[in-house]
């Protein structure tokens, strides 16, 4: 009795430990309580019986499942995310590989090298022909230009001759 | 950690949160309502649960401080002072009073919230001091003080009814 007493009162300054609050529980819950613990007893009762107080039984917790189906979904979405950002990452990190040899025909690029070459080799006959057909006319005047050469030179050493001599000729002079 | 170790590992002591929660709360949907938000919350946080080490009272001090944040949303942390207890049950539960039992949990329910969160994670749950000082966030000592108060109240409680009691047995 002078220990429930002891342990009662340690109790209540809550200096006491587990296990002597077992012995406690265990005191009043059996049949051997002395009257003037009797007061007390339905302290204990109360902590049994909140013990004994669960969860409701119609409330379960709901966690978010995912079903197989939905994670493979998911898990497609995500590969399929991935490819795509490596897709557009290489793209973007690559160099620009720009076409050099091309050809602008008729206001539209064209990179067909032969396509280019045969255009631009019946491009320069054409200009050829041309140039070939108006320069006739000039070719045939470098040659009389050339042939008068001759001609020129012979009127300037005529016009020398004909010329009076200063020294000899003077208004002083007089004809003999 | 997976789907069944979190049933283990949290969800096992939903029972102990639900309690704490009603406890605090004094509303049984209320607290129903604050299990399920914590268990999504822990859920979404399961990969830091890991490197827990004590999941009751790592669960417990959760649930200890979602109640908080819904009571002061709510703002239905209506406590009563020391002051101010109650030293009579309203006229409808004092019908039970035959009923010591309902009538001490009324007077822990009266309790401050920190002294009652206290006696029944100590005397309910049979949690150590330090388990408790972690879940509320307080040193061992103040723990102590707190339940040491909390108990002592219940027992002036006790001992008052006690004594109301066989006045109404002599008057009769």
């Amino acid at each position: 009795m002078e220990n429930i007493n002891r342990l009662l009162e340690k109790y209540f300054q809550a200096t006491t430990t587990l296990a002597e609050e077992k012995v406690l529980r265990t005191y009043f819950e059996s049949n051997a309580v002395l009257p003037e613990h009797k007061q007390f007893v339905s302290l204990f009762t109360a902590f049994n019986v909140e013990k004994e107080e669960v969860i409701p039984f119609e409330f379960k917790v709901q966690l978010p499942k995912r079903s197989r189906a939905n994670k493979y979904i998911i898990q497609a979405l995500i590969s399929s995310g991935i490819a795509a950002c490596l897709l557009i990452g290489f793209c973007a990190i690559q160099p620009k590989t720009e076409v050099e040899n091309y050809a602008i025909v008729n206001g539209q690029m064209n990179a067909d090298a032969e396509f280019a070459q045969k255009y631009v080799e019946e491009k320069l006959n054409e200009v050829n022909n041309v140039v070939t057909k108006n320069m006739k006319p000039i070719r045939t005047l470098h040659i009389v230009k050339k042939r008068l050469q001759p001609m020129q030179n012979l009127k300037v050493e005529n016009t020398k001759s004909v010329k009076p001599d200063a020294t000899t000729i003077t208004p002083n002079t007089t004809v003999k | 950690m997976d789907s069944s170790q979190f049933q283990l590992q949290i969800l096992s002591h939903s029972d102990k949160m639900f309690r704490l929660a009603k406890s605090m709360l004094r509303n049984i949907d209320a607290a129903q309502d604050a299990v399920q938000e914590l268990c999504l919350k822990l859920w979404e946080r399961r990969e830091h649960l890991v490197d827990v080490e004590n999941h009751a009272a790592y669960a417990l001090r959760a649930m200890r401080n979602h109640c908080l944040d819904m009571l002061r949303v709510s703002k239905e942390n209506i406590e009563l002072d020391e002051n101010e207890m109650c030293t009579e049950p309203c006229p409808h539960l004092q019908m039970e009073q035959k009923d010591l039992v309902t009538l001490i949990r009324i007077m822990i329910d009266n309790l401050p919230e920190l002294q009652r969160t206290i006696i029944r994670m100590r005397d309910v749950e049979e949690m150590e001091l330090s388990e408790i000082a972690y879940i509320t966030s307080l040193s061992e000592n103040a723990v102590s003080v707190n339940l040491s108060r909390a108990r002592q109240k219940i027992r002036e409680k006790i001992v008052m009814e006690q004594k109301q009691v066989e006045k109404t047995i002599w008057k009769t």
